[in-house]
């Protein structure tokens, strides 16, 4: 399993969009790819459930990738956050 | 017998065709328990149809609006509609409904939908909360798609009316402009968003009239006119013939129009004026200077903010705004600062909800509350000023300190670009809105820090009468010739004069060209308006004479009541130009309208 933290660096949060975004990506991958946010967590699979973490500016979220074709997916999609949503951060800072 | 009906106009030209009611979708549901797994396989496999038709529907209409600007947010909404499409908690979770509590598709379906209703109610973010109404839409479609059969009035044949309770963005997207003649709602105002798609799609349309989709019948032969808000239902031969006739004069005239936009706006004895557009985005700068405007006399800046994911920077707004100036150059272009409220950016500044926006924190007043946003904007409207002219325009001013303080800001700001090494033009006119009758009361001092006044009149009109535009019960009251407006508009002019800076108006009276004649002779020097507007404006102009218009508003403003202004006024100009007034309908059916209206309120 492959994880990373990240803070939320745009200003509306992880809204609609790049939720879609990130989801319309997730699922071309069969690894479980999770985001946490406060030991909630939600299926990057799909946009509602991303949307109910409610995740806003400065939050920090947990990037959770298991699965055969982790790696790819784990670089694809931090290639996305980290262009349309935040910055990448140390565990716990 | 024919039927006539009067709500608001809010798109030219007038529509015969036959009416299509778009009812309120809400298909009736069948509940049914499925006995046996190869029932439950037909279920699941008539559903992943469905999902895979509204797919392809919405795939399609992404196509369909290719690149035109103004459907940018449209298309982005569509993408999230199609995430939610395949989204787990949507589809597979009907999908298990189906299978493991034996229920037919719409039930599953429904029963995803209250859960993700549950939980989203839950969510304490505002706009996120909202959210859920895009689900809804989604789920109505695949409902639309499993009832396929029932559904037969999405059928258009070519020249339809369409007659709906409300249209919504999606759904007047979706329809196919080309079958439709003609689109009428019960609810909306003059800005409502059916009236901004038929201005952009040039289709007549008449809104706010009240239960027309019980009264009409699917196949009525109806009459629309964009202009007088007039409908009729099973029209008379004689009012068809009539109807006709017009549409075919209109649309001749419309022809001969375009021809009006490179001629000098001036009048007949040769006062001249300026004609500038009101522009959203840089997109629409080409066709713009095609219909002749001299400039941009109002940039609405807020509408690129709204097109971007966060709050532009600088940078971002530099090259933005220089591209504007340089397209328009040599003409001048005036920026408006940010005229939004605390609302647009809810998930980003926390200002909490607003009873009553249009009274609460936008405008200048955001702006000078929130110093950082508004900072960046001057910074880069200064910076863009060396590509051309460059104005620049204070919204919702209702007191002097508003202008002082925003200047003294501006002189900071000035100061500092100053010191960093950037250059900015040194002459940078000032202009101060007027929208709030306090700013009228108050125009002696205006007057003094501004270089120039511009009177936004839906605004003024809505906050002098206390109306609100887009409240159908009370539209009607909404009148640019009210006394009161008149004699804002003259006092605004004077002062102005006295004090050596021009006056321009911007706001849909200087975009009808029933109000020119009055406009120019209270003594407006500039006006900024919709340009599709130019030509007819520009035409009319051209065919009175600037005195005989001062003397008809100094008539005029020395009246008492509408009804007294509005005879007196319209009959004046039905002997200036004919063929405008006949087109419109507007004389005739404004003043027999407003009588009828009177003598209803005085039986109640």
């Amino acid at each position: 399993m492959l994880t990373c933290y990240l803070r939320i660096k745009n200003k509306l949060g992880l809204h609609a969009r790049p939720a879609a975004k990130l989801a319309n990506l997730a699922r071309n991958f069969h690894a479980e790819i999770k985001v946490v946010k406060n030991n909630k967590e939600a299926d990057a699979k799909s946009i509602l459930d991303l949307l109910t973490l409610a995740c806003k500016f400065e939050d920090k979220i947990k990037i959770e990738v298991n699965g055969e074709d982790e790696v790819k997916a784990f670089g694809l999609i931090l290639c996305l956050l980290e262009s349309e949503i935040g910055e990448r951060v140390k565990n716990g800072s | 017998m024919e039927v006539r009906f009067k709500g608001i106009g809010v798109s030219p030209g007038i529509g015969i065709g036959e009416a299509t009611v778009l009812e309120d979708k809400k298909p009736r549901l069948v509940y049914q328990f499925l006995l046996n797994d190869s029932e439950i396989n037909k279920e699941v496999a008539r559903f992943k149809k469905a999902i895979e038709e509204v797919k392809k529907e919405f795939k399609q209409l992404k196509k369909d609006l290719g690149h035109r600007a103004p459907f940018k947010e449209v298309k982005q909404i569509l993408d999230t509609y199609m995430g939610i499409l395949s989204d787990p908690m949507l589809f597979k979770a009907t999908i298990n409904r189906i299978k493991e509590e034996k229920i037919n598709a719409e039930w599953a379906l429904i029963r995803s939908l209250e859960e993700i209703e549950k939980i989203f109610s839950e969510i304490e973010d505002e706009y996120l909360k909202q959210r859920v109404q895009d689900v809804h839409y989604v789920v109505n479609r695949i409902l639309a798609f499993l009832h396929k059969k029932t559904e037969t009035n999405t059928q258009l044949s070519p020249g339809s009316i369409i007659i709906a309770r409300d249209l919504s963005p999606a759904e007047t997207i979706q329809l196919p402009s080309k079958l439709i003649a003609a689109f009428v709602t019960e609810t909306g105002g003059r800005t409502s968003h059916t009236a901004i798609v038929a201005q952009a799609l040039k289709l007549p349309a008449v809104v706010g009239v009240e239960n027309i989709s019980q009264k009409v019948k699917p196949g009525d032969l109806v009459i629309v006119d964009g202009l007088s808000g007039e409908v009729i239902i099973a029209p008379d031969p004689e009012t068809l013939q009539l109807y006709k006739k017009r549409q075919e004069k209109y649309l001749r005239y419309c022809k001969e129009v375009e021809h009006y936009a490179y001629l000098p706006a001036q009048t007949l004895d040769g006062h001249k004026l300026k004609v500038m557009a009101n522009v959203e985005l840089f997109e629409e700068i080409p066709s713009v200077l095609e219909r002749g405007a001299e400039g941009i006399g109002l940039f609405r800046t807020e509408f690129f903010y709204l097109q971007q994911k966060t709050l532009p920077d600088e940078e971002l707004l530099y090259e933005y705004f220089s591209k504007v100036v340089k397209a328009i150059s040599p003409y001048p272009v005036t920026f408006r600062t940010l005229d939004l409220g605390g609302d647009k950016f809810s998930s980003q500044l926390d200002f909490g909800k607003e009873v009553n926006p249009a009274l609460g924190l936008r405008a200048i007043r955001f702006c000078l509350k929130q110093k950082d946003v508004f900072r960046t904007q001057l910074r880069a409207i200064l910076r863009s000023s060396i590509h051309g002219k460059v104005r620049l325009l204070l919204p919702l001013i209702s007191s002097f300190e508003e202008i002082i303080e925003t200047k003294e800001f501006l002189e900071t700001l000035k100061a500092e670009l100053t010191r960093e090494g950037y250059a900015f033009s040194s002459h940078i006119p000032i202009g101060v809105m007027i929208e709030v009758p306090s700013a009228v009361t108050l125009i002696d001092f205006m007057a003094q820090e501004a270089d120039f006044l511009s009177i936004g009149t839906n605004d003024l009109i809505q906050y002098t009468l206390a109306i609100d535009r887009n409240n159908e019960h009370v539209a009607y009251l909404y009148e640019p010739l009210h006394p009161a407006v008149l004699k804002m508009i003259k006092q605004v002019v004077e002062v102005g004069h006295k004090a050596g800076i021009p006056v321009s108006v911007c706001g849909e009276m200087a975009g009808d060209p029933c109000y020119i004649p009055v406009l120019v002779g209270l003594g407006v020097d500039e006006m900024s308006l919709n340009a599709q507007n130019i030509p007819v404006v520009k035409k009319v102009l051209r065919s009175f004479n600037f005195k005989e218009a001062q003397m008809l508003a100094e008539k005029i403003v020395g009246m008492g009541t509408i009804q007294e202004i509005k005879e007196y006024y319209f009959n004046a100009l039905k002997q200036w130009f004919k063929d405008i007034l006949v087109i419109s309908g507007r004389e005739r059916i404004e003043v027999g309208y407003e009588r009828e209206h009177q003598k209803d309120c005085l039986h109640e």
